[in-house]
């Protein structure tokens, strides 16, 4: 992409943008699962997996797609704001939270790996670990922003000790939430870890067996931000996180 | 109530810590508009959420029934370990469709001690069209993270008493074998209060067993 094109990117702005020729973008979900057969979400759904974790180890298998594959309602609202904002998004379900994972970061880091390991270009994390996981955690993503993989992940709602880790990592776009009239807009901040503030107050979001609810908090406002980056690199497919993360800055509300 | 936090969190009945955790969940009641609240601990075994203090109407029926990890807002936050807020599901996205029956906003907070999970506090209103904001989130699971640190700081003066203080003058008069079995069993109260229940399981089938060969 020439300097010229980006320019006139930025000057078009972000709903010029997502109107133009949108190369797919895999965008991974690390969460609950997908209800795949809610009317938002058929045909939108890539691929599926499920990491459970079995006497503290992670195993991953592929599942089938197409179904309600969501055990709390949470990822299906994550992937309906991606799937509203990015036209492009092809979503890869990978289900890390259930009951048998509760609270195990090892399911987490598995889904990570396996994101690593499929290069999928956009992840969103509307979670967030312990610090006791960070050495991994942060290696992991030190390699998919190496690998040009956009991880976006969501600051803690009730943060004590730290942020939220991977929303605290600069390899991570890290995401706090507020009120925006236009959920497409969304704020800069540049003295704290947790960069982008997007929309994250009385979202309608998709709910499992083919409904709708309103949801709150940080979770939510982050598949904003991994959508608008689903559009900017289906846009501008050779774009580097770091590119990413500073055309972010400058179509972001002042 | 009693039994169950005592069992999970170590908390006896009638102490400043079991007032405390009630006084928490009344504030956060008030404090963001809900009609009902409660607090829950977490019977790993069981793979449950437990009840075990509630405030509002539903105190009688509420009071020793279980809500499955794997299900619900309560079940995400105790996943997630963070604050959830939860609304209906309604037919259409225009959610002036008819309503399912059940609470119109709940806020599900995760108590912690470190990094494990206890327990989950929650605020419940059925108030129509009542809906939690982040900023009711962010006070509740406050709330929630200093009951995590009440449990905690029990624990640990549970388990400083245990390893430092005087054998009653009761157990020095025991024989061997029965001085170790209360002694183990008072180390057991202090320091992993949910294990009574499983040593009680043993104890009982032990002494069925003794009797029988009697």
């Amino acid at each position: 992409m020439s300097a010229g094109s980006l320019k006139a990117a930025l000057d078009e702005g972000f709903e010029v943008l997502s109107r133009r020729t949108l190369a797919p973008i895999e965008v991974a979900v690390l969460d609950s699962g997908i209800d795949a057969s809610h009317p938002d979400l058929v045909g939108r759904i890539a691929r599926a997996f499920a990491v459970e974790v079995v006497d503290g180890k992670a195993e991953v298998k592929e599942v089938e797609v197409g179904i309600n594959n969501d055990a709390y309602g949470h990822g299906t609202g994550v992937a309906s704001i991606i799937a509203r904002i990015a036209p492009n998004a092809r979503i890869i379900d990978v289900r890390v939270l259930g009951a048998a994972n509760s609270g195990a970061a090892a399911a987490t880091l598995a889904g990570l790996r396996l994101a690593l390991t499929h290069r999928w270009k956009v992840v969103n994390l509307s979670l967030a670990l312990a610090g006791s996981s960070i050495t991994e955690l942060q290696a992991l993503c030190e390699r998919a922003y190496y690998q040009d993989q956009i991880l976006v992940a969501a600051r803690r709602n009730m943060p004590i000790s730290d942020d939220g880790f991977p929303a605290e990592l600069s390899s991570c776009i890290g995401v706090d939430n507020e009120e925006f009239e236009d959920p497409l807009r969304f704020r800069y901040q540049s003295s704290d870890k947790i960069e982008f503030i997007a929309h994250g107050e009385e979202v309608t979001v998709a709910a499992p067996g083919g409904g709708y609810t309103t949801v709150v908090g940080t979770s939510f406002a982050t598949p904003a931000i991994s959508g608008i980056c689903a559009v900017i690199v289906g846009a501008f497919n050779d774009l580097s996180p770091f590119e990413v993360k500073s055309f972010l800055k400058t179509i972001s509300d002042a | 109530m009693s039994h169950v936090l005592s069992t999970y969190l170590g908390i006896l009945p009638n102490t400043t810590e079991a007032g405390v955790l009630r006084l928490l969940v009344q504030t956060g009641v008030t404090a963001v508009g809900a009609g009902e609240g409660s607090l829950l601990v977490l019977d790993e075994a069981s793979g449950v959420l437990r009840f075990a203090m509630t405030i509002g109407s539903s105190e009688q029926t509420l009071l020793g029934q279980t809500v499955p990890l794997g299900e619900g807002i309560t079940g995400l936050a105790a996943a997630t370990h963070q604050v959830q807020i939860g609304a209906p599901t309604f037919g259409g996205v225009r959610q002036d469709d008819a309503k399912r029956a059940g609470p119109e906003a709940v806020i599900a907070a995760p108590m912690l001690v470190g990094e494990t999970l206890v327990g989950v506090m929650t605020a419940v209103s059925f108030k129509e069209g009542k809906r939690f904001t982040s900023a009711d989130g962010s006070l509740y699971g406050g709330l929630a993270t200093i009951a995590g640190v009440v449990v905690d700081q029990r624990r640990r003066l549970a388990a400083y008493e245990g390893e430092h203080s005087d054998v009653p003058a009761a157990l020095s008069t025991l024989a061997g074998p029965e001085r170790q079995v209360l002694e183990s069993l008072r180390r057991v109260s202090a320091q992993r209060p949910a294990a009574i229940r499983q040593l009680a399981a043993i104890l009982a089938a032990v002494e069925t067993l003794a009797l029988g060969e009697g």
